[in-house]
C-alpha cells in the first residue's frame, strides 16, 4: 500500500492508482472531461490539474500514478482558478445554445460550469460558429460540431471499445472536428455508445432529438431483452409515451455500454399487432370470447387429453420471466400431469439421447457460474460457435476491452464471421455441428483431420491455451440446434475438465441470444429437467403423435417450424392449440384459442442472464389490455380443472423458486467450487457429415441474429427495422466476384422451398457457407429449414439485380 | 575557418559524398567506437562529455540514453528529429543537405550505444534536398559497409529508414514524432512512459536532435577531452546558431557558446538593418524575447534560463527598431494557433483566442483590459497545457507583453469603451 495525503487527510492506496481514482474512492470529487473509465488516459481537458508539492507544474490527477508520501492538493486557490480558468476558456467558442440543446439538464459542461466556473467571462469577442448546422452521421446518430469540447471519449470508445474504429478527428488545432475518415463512418454498429459518453450535446441521439427534457421523464431501472448477456438499463418515459433507453456508468454488467438492439430496439413494445382480448377459433375463423369461456375451453380441452392419456405440451419463449416460467412448468407437470415442457424449438438437438444429462453437466452447474468480469480475467478467452460481436454485442465489447491488456489472448471459432476476428491469435470459420471435432483435435489430439483449415487453427490455438494459465471458454448456442448437441456439450465438458486436469484455472459460460434462455432451464422449462437442474420428470411422448394439448406461451415455434418441426412432426394442427401472447405471430394465427398476455416492459419480473445473474426486468408502462397476466390464467385454469395452482404475486413466487432452485437469486463475484479434473472422460465424437457441399452451387445455410436483430422482436423495432434495411443473404462469393461487379441477388432454394435477396458479399465467410438473418426467414424461408438437419444444404443461385 | 568543426565542409560542394566525408576524418569515429568501446562505455563517454541535446529542451545526451532499459525483451529504436520546424531555425537543414554523412555516422554511434538495429530519420517533409541528400548518403553508407549487417566487422547491424514529416509542427514534439511515424495522428503522447522505456511501437525508443547526433563522430574521434574544452562546462561542444529576422548578415554560424546576445547579433548577424536593434528573440520563437536592454545575457544553455528564456533551437532572430512588437506577438501566436495539435483544452482554445485579441489589437480596435485578459490567456496556457508547444507559446507571448506593454496599449483607442465582463447566468 501507498500513503499519501489528499487535501489534508491521509490515505492509503494500492501502487499504481492514480490520484483521481484515490480521490475518488475517498469521496473527493475532482471534475473532470476527457477521463472516462475503462478507456485509455488522454489527460488532454486539463480540467483534472492538481497541485503536488515540490512539483512545479499543476498535474493531471487522471494520468499521475500516487507515490509514496505525494502531498496533493485538489483544492488549492492555485488549483480552483485553474479550473475557472479552463472552463472559462472552454465556454469561450462553445455556442451557450443551452435552452435548445438536448443535452440540457444532464450536460456535464453545463454542470461543471456551475459547481467550478466564475460565472462570468472576460472573453467578449464573438464565439466561433464552426458548422452552421447539425451533421447527421447516420440514422441514429448527429454531430453538433459548435458544442463539442474535444474529449475524444467518442473517438476513442468506438476504437477501443466497440472496435468499429468509425470515428476519427479531422483537422488540428481549434479546426479539430469528429467525423469519419475515409468510409468509416460505414463501419459504425450504431451502438450510440458515443452518444451515451459525450459530455456535451455534441453527439446526440435522433430518434431522441427535441422529444423531452430529462427532469421531465420518470426513469425505469430495467434488463434489455434483446439478448442474453442482460445489460442494465434505465428506460425514460414521458406521461407513459416510451422516449429513450440509457446506460449508466456505474451500474450492471454493462456499465455505459450498451448495443444497437438495446439502445434502439426499445420502440418494438410498441410495434406489432397486440393480441387484446381473448378469441376462440368458431367455424374456422377467430372470434372474440370471455376470459371465462376461453379458460373454460383450454380446461375442458385439458381435462380430456389427461384423462385420455394424450399428450400434452408446454412450449415457452425465453423472453418470459424466471416467475411466470416457473409457474408455467408447474401448470404443464402439476396441473396437465404432462412432463412435456419446452423452449427454443430451434434447439432441436437436445431431444437427442444424452443431451439433457451432458447440458445439466454444462449450463445446469448453478454454483460454477461467475461474472464475466471474472472469465474475461482469463489469459486465454476462446469464444466458440459464436457470432458474439452480432448476437450478444456488449458481451463482444467487454471482451474487446479485456484485450486492452497485452498478456491475453483471444481464439475465436464461429460459423460466421465475427468483429472479434481482426485481434484473435487465432480464428476458424466452423460448420455448427463441428464445434466437438475441434474441441477433440485441441483436447485429445492425434486426430486426424481432414479440415486443414481447422488443423492450422488448432496448430496456432495450441500454444495460446498451452500457455494460458487460466481459459475462459464462451460458448455459443447454435451447436444445440445441431444433431451434434449432445456429443458437443459432452466434449466441453471433457474439454473443461482437461484443461483444468492440467491446473489451468477454466470457467466456461454460454453465450445466449434469449434474454432468459439460462433462466428458463432453472425454471425446469425443459423435458426431464425439473427446476434446480434436478434430472427427472418424465420424458416426451412421441413426436409423431399429435398432441392433445398444446399449449404456447409467447412464442412463435410455427415461423420457424412452418411444418412442427421436430417436436411436432404432424405439424400444428393439434386437438388444441393455445397461444397465450402479446403478439400476433404465425402461430398465433393457427391457434383455436388465442389469450392476450403483456410484453416484456409491461410486466415485474426477473431475467436471468448468461452469468447466471437474477436481474430485476420492471415494468416501464402499464398492461396494454384488460384482463388477468398469465401466472393468474395458470391458477384459474387449475381452478376450472378442479386443482389449485399458487401462488401468483412476485414475491411469493419467488420464495416458491428458491425453495426448489439452490442458489436463486444468490449470485455472487465469487465462491464458486474448483471443476472437478476426475471422472471425465473423452467422450465419442459425432460422424462428421459425410456429403461435403458441392461448391459453387451449394452451400450450409446458417441462420441467427444480425447486429439489429434478435428474433423478431426486433422486426417491431422502426428503428431497428430502418437501420437493417430489408433481407439479405450473405456469402462468400470465392475468387471472381466483388461488389463492383454490381448489385447481385441470391436465391437460395432447397426441396421446392425458396429464399430470394439481395446479396452481401463478405469474404470473411467460408466458400461452405451461406447466412440468412433469422428474422427475415418468413414463412417461405423458414421451409428451408423444414424437415432438415441443422445447418441444411441448400442451393445458391446469384444473379444480377439488374437483369 | 580551421577551428569549425560541424560546419568544417561547408565551403565544400562535395561534402556530401561519401569518399569526400572519409578524407575529412569521417566514420573514423565510428571505427573507434566500434573497436574500442562497448555500447554502456558510449553511453558513460557521452554523458561525461556533458553534451546537451541540440533540439531546444537542452537535455543531457548521455543521461536520456542511460534510461533505456538494458534487458527489455523488446527491439530498440533510435529516431533522429529531424523535422526542424521551429521559426528561426534553419540548422539542422545545413547540416542534412551540406554534410548528411556527419549525421549518419552520429546515427551509427547512437544506435550502437543504445542497441538499436532499426533507426529512424525524421525529416519535415519541406525540406527536399536533406532528404534527398540523406536518401544518397545512407545509400552509400550501406555500399560502404557503414550500415546493414555487421557493420565494419563489429557484428553490429543497423538500418536506417528515412520518414518524412507531412507539415504539422507538432511532429517536432517527440512523443507525437512517435505517433506520426507509427501512422497515427501526430499528437503528443502521455508522459510517463517515457520514451526511452515506451516508444516507438511500445518499444525503448531514444529520439535525438540532428545537430546532436553530428557531434558525436567529433566527439569520439576527438576525445572527451577535446569536446568539454569548448564552450561551459555544463554544456559544452560545437554549436550551431541561426540568425534571422532584421539582421544584416542570416545564416547559420558556428560559434562557441556564453557570448553575449547583443555581441553575438554584431559579430555573426552583422548588425541590425536599420542600425538599432530593439529586441531578440534568442533561441526560436518559443523562447522569450530580450528587449535590447537584456543583450548582454550570455548565449549558453543556463545564462538564458536563468535570464527567463532557453537556448532552444538557437534561432536568434534580431527585431530592429522598425518591427512593431504587437504584430510580431500576432504572428508568432497566429503561428501556435495554427500549429496546435487540438489535444488539450488551454493551448487549442486559449492560443485562438489570443490570436483574436492581437489581431483586433493591431488593426486599431482593441480596447482597455485586452492586455490584461492575453496576461490572463497566458495564465491559463503556460505549465497547464499538454506539451511545451502550448508553454512556449505563452512564454513568449508573455515576455512581449511584459517588455513592451506599452506598444500594445498605444495601439489601443483613447475612446475605446474597457471590457465588460460577460455574466453566464
Amino acid at each position: 500500500m501507498v500513503t499519501f495525503t489528499l487535501d489534508g487527510r491521509e490515505l492509503q492506496v494500492e501502487p499504481g492508482t492514480t490520484i483521481l481514482q484515490a480521490a475518488r474512492s475517498a469521496s473527493v470529487e475532482i471534475p473532470t472531461f476527457c477521463y472516462q473509465e475503462r478507456l485509455s488516459i488522454s489527460a488532454s481537458c486539463r480540467m483534472c490539474l492538481v497541485e503536488i508539492e515540490g512539483r512545479g507544474k499543476l498535474e493531471p490527477s487522471c494520468a499521475t500514478a500516487v507515490a509514496e508520501g505525494m502531498v496533493v492538493h485538489s483544492h488549492s486557490d492555485r488549483v480552483v482558478e485553474t479550473r475557472g480558468d479552463m472552463l472559462e476558456i472552454l465556454l469561450a467558442n462553445h455556442p451557450l445554445d443551452c435552452p435548445v440543446c438536448d443535452k440540457g439538464g444532464e450536460c456535464e459542461l453545463q454542470d461543471t460550469v456551475f459547481e467550478y466556473g466564475r460565472g462570468s467571462s472576460r472573453l467578449r469577442d464573438p464565439k466561433r460558429v464552426f458548422r452552421e448546422r447539425d451533421i447527421e452521421l447516420n440514422q441514429v446518430i448527429v454531430f453538433n460540431a459548435n458544442r463539442c469540447i474535444q474529449c475524444q471519449r467518442c473517438v476513442r470508445m468506438c476504437e477501443e471499445i466497440v472496435g468499429d474504429v468509425a470515428l476519427g478527428t479531422a483537422e488540428r488545432g481549434l479546426d479539430s472536428e469528429i467525423t469519419g475518415t475515409g468510409n468509416s463512418l460505414k463501419d459504425c454498429s450504431h451502438c450510440g455508445n458515443c452518444i451515451e459518453v459525450c459530455p456535451v450535446g455534441a453527439l446526440m441521439s435522433i430518434p431522441y432529438r427535441y422529444k423531452a427534457r430529462p427532469w421531465d421523464m420518470q426513469k425505469t431501472e430495467t434488463i434489455c431483452s434483446m439478448c442474453g448477456t442482460g445489460c442494465s438499463m434505465t428506460v425514460e418515459t414521458r406521461d407513459g409515451e416510451f422516449k429513450r433507453v440509457k446506460s449508466r456508468f456505474d451500474t450492471g454488467i454493462n456499465g455505459e455500454l450498451l448495443c444497437a438492439k438495446g439502445r434502439f430496439g426499445f420502440d418494438a413494445i410498441g410495434g406489432g399487432t397486440r393480441i387484446l382480448e381473448p378469441m376462440i377459433r368458431k367455424n374456422g375463423s377467430l372470434a372474440s370470447a370471455s376470459w371465462a369461456e376461453a379458460i373454460g375451453l383450454i380446461a375442458a380441452k385439458a381435462c380430456e387429453a389427461r384423462e385420455q392419456g394424450g399428450r400434452i405440451q408446454g412450449q415457452i419463449s425465453p423472453r418470459q420471466t424466471n416467475e411466470t416460467a416457473f409457474m408455467f412448468q408447474r401448470l404443464v407437470r402439476q396441473v396437465f400431469s404432462s412432463p412435456d415442457i419446452r423452449s427454443s424449438s430451434r434447439f432441436s438437438g437436445l431431444q437427442a439421447e444424452g443431451a439433457i444429462e451432458a447440458l445439466a453437466q454444462t449450463a445446469g452447474g448453478l454454483a460454477a457460474r461467475r461474472p464475466l468480469e471474472s472469465l474475461l480475467k482469463a489469459d486465454c478467452i476462446f469464444v466458440l460457435g459464436s457470432n458474439v460481436t452480432d448476437e450478444n454485442p456488449v458481451s463482444g465489447y467487454l471482451i474487446r476491452a479485456a484485450m486492452a491488456d497485452a498478456g491475453r489472448r483471444l481464439l475465436v471459432a464461429s460459423s460466421r464471421p465475427c468483429g472479434l476476428d481482426g485481434i484473435a491469435a487465432a480464428q476458424l470459420r466452423l460448420l455448427p455441428g463441428r464445434e466437438a471435432q475441434l474441441l477433440a483435435l485441441l483436447t485429445a489430439g492425434g486426430q486426424e483431420m481432414e479440415d486443414r483449415t481447422m488443423a492450422g487453427f488448432a496448430a496456432a490455438a495450441e500454444p495460446v491455451l498451452a500457455d494460458a494459465e487460466s481459459i475462459a471458454l464462451l460458448v455459443g448456442c447454435e451447436f444445440l440446434r445441431t444433431a451434434a448437441a449432445a456429443e458437443t456439450l459432452q466434449w466441453i465438458a471433457y474439454a473443461v475438465a482437461h484443461y483444468a486436469g492440467q491446473g489451468k484455472a477454466v470457467q466456461l459460460q454460454f453465450l445466449f441470444d434469449r434474454p432468459n434462455q439460462l433462466g428458463l432451464w432453472d425454471m425446469g422449462c425443459l423435458t426431464g429437467v425439473l427446476p434446480g437442474w434436478r434430472l427427472g420428470g418424465g420424458a416426451a411422448a412421441s413426436a409423431d403423435e399429435a398432441p392433445g394439448l398444446l399449449y404456447v406461451l409467447g412464442a412463435d415455434p410455427a415461423r420457424n417450424w412452418p411444418d412442427g418441426g421436430p417436436g411436432n412432426r404432424g405439424g400444428w394442427r393439434t386437438g388444441c392449440l393455445v397461444v397465450h401472447g402479446p403478439y400476433m405471430n404465425a402461430t398465433a394465427e393457427l391457434a383455436d384459442v388465442l389469450l392476450p398476455a403483456p410484453p416484456y416492459g409491461e410486466e415485474d419480473g426477473t431475467f436471468t442472464s448468461n452469468e447466471g445473474r437474477v436481474q430485476q426486468v420492471q415494468a416501464v408502462k402499464t398492461a396494454g389490455y384488460a384482463g388477468p397476466v398469465p401466472r393468474q390464467v395458470f391458477s384459474q385454469i387449475a381452478q376450472a380443472m378442479g386443482e389449485d395452482l399458487q401462488p401468483v404475486a412476485v414475491e411469493p413466487v419467488q420464495a416458491a423458486i428458491a425453495a426448489e432452485v439452490p442458489g436463486f437469486g444468490m449470485f455472487t463475484a465469487d465462491g464458486a467450487p474448483e471443476i472437478s479434473a476426475e471422472a471425465v472422460r473423452a467422450p465419442a465424437l459425432p460422424p462428421l457429415p459425410a456429403d461435403e457441399v458441392n461448391l459453387g452451387q451449394e452451400r450450409y445455410l446458417v441462420t441467427g441474429d444480425g447486429l439489429f436483430h434478435s428474433g423478431q422482436l426486433s422486426t417491431r423495432s422502426e428503428c431497428l427495422s430502418s437501420l437493417s434495411g430489408g433481407p439479405y443473404v450473405e456469402l462468400n462469393p470465392g475468387e471472381g466476384h466483388d461488389q463492383a461487379a454490381g448489385a447481385l441477388s441470391a436465391r437460395i432454394s432447397r426441396k421446392g422451398a425458396s429464399f430470394t435477396a439481395p446479396l452481401k458479399i463478405n469474404t470473411a465467410f467460408d466458400d461452405k457457407t451461406v447466412f440468412i438473418p433469422e428474422c427475415f426467414l418468413a414463412k417461405g424461408g423458414s421451409n428451408l429449414l423444414a424437415d432438415a438437419g441443422y445447418p441444411p444444404k441448400v442451393t445458391v443461385e446469384v444473379s444480377s439485380l439488374t437483369d | 575557418m580551421s577551428d569549425l568543426v560541424l560546419l568544417r565542409s561547408i565551403q565544400n560542394p562535395e561534402a556530401p559524398e561519401v569518399a569526400v566525408y572519409e578524407t575529412t576524418g569521417g566514420y573514423e569515429g565510428l571505427r573507434i567506437v566500434l573497436r574500442g568501446y562497448a555500447p554502456d562505455q558510449v553511453v558513460e563517454a557521452v554523458k561525461s562529455s556533458s553534451l546537451r541535446g541540440r533540439g531546444g529542451a537542452g537535455f543531457p545526451t548521455g543521461l536520456k540514453w542511460s534510461f533505456v532499459p538494458k534487458d527489455s525483451g523488446k527491439p530498440h529504436y533510435l529516431c533522429c528529429n529531424a523535422d526542424e520546424g521551429e521559426p528561426g531555425t534553419f540548422k539542422d537543414r545545413i547540416l542534412m543537405e551540406r554534410d548528411p554523412h556527419q549525421l549518419i555516422e552520429g546515427i551509427i554511434i547512437a544506435a550502437y550505444a543504445i542497441g538499436a538495429n532499426t533507426a529512424y530519420l525524421y525529416i519535415r517533409g519541406e525540406y527536399g534536398l536533406s532528404i534527398r541528400r540523406c536518401e544518397q548518403a545512407i545509400a552509400e553508407a550501406y555500399a560502404k559497409g557503414y550500415l546493414g549487417k555487421d557493420i565494419l566487422g563489429s557484428g553490429f547491424d543497423l538500418d536506417i529508414h528515412i520518414h518524412k514529416g507531412a507539415g504539422a509542427y507538432i511532429c517536432g514534439e517527440e512523443t507525437a514524432l512517435l505517433e506520426s511515424i507509427e501512422g497515427k495522428r501526430g499528437q503528443p503522447k502521455l508522459k510517463p512512459p517515457f520514451p526511452a522505456v515506451a516508444g516507438l511501437y511500445e518499444c525503448p525508443t531514444v529520439v535525438n536532435n540532428v545537430e546532436t547526433l553530428a557531434c558525436l563522430p567529433h566527439l569520439f574521434r576527438r576525445g572527451v577531452e577535446w569536446f568539454t574544452s569548448m564552450g561551459p562546462k555544463d554544456g559544452p561542444g560545437p554549436k550551431l546558431f541561426c540568425f534571422s529576422g532584421h539582421v544584416k548578415k542570416p545564416g547559420v554560424y558556428e560559434a562557441p557558446m556564453g557570448l553575449p546576445l547583443g555581441e553575438m547579433l554584431e559579430v555573426y548577424g552583422g548588425g541590425a538593418l536599420s542600425g538599432r536593434f530593439k529586441a531578440a528573440i534568442p533561441g526560436g520563437v518559443s523562447a522569450p524575447m530580450f528587449p535590447e536592454n537584456g543583450f548582454d545575457v550570455k548565449m549558453d544553455f543556463s545564462s538564458l534560463a536563468e535570464a527567463g528564456s532557453m537556448l532552444g533551437s538557437a534561432g536568434v532572430i534580431g527585431l530592429d527598431e522598425s518591427a512593431s512588437i504587437p504584430r510580431v506577438a500576432r504572428r508568432i501566436t497566429e503561428f501556435f494557433s495554427h500549429e496546435s495539435c487540438g489535444k488539450c483544452t488551454p493551448c487549442r482554445e486559449g492560443l485562438t483566442w489570443a490570436a483574436k485579441i492581437l489581431r483586433r489589437i493591431e488593426v486599431g480596435e482593441g480596447s482597455p483590459g485586452d492586455v490584461e485578459q492575453l496576461e490572463m490567456l497566458c495564465g491559463s496556457i503556460f505549465g497547464k497545457s499538454f506539451c511545451a508547444l502550448g508553454d512556449g507559446a505563452a512564454w513568449s507571448l508573455g515576455a512581449a507583453l511584459k517588455h513592451f506593454r506599452h506598444e500594445f496599449e498605444a495601439l489601443i483607442p483613447a475612446q475605446a469603451q474597457p471590457v465588460q465582463e460577460m455574466r453566464l447566468w
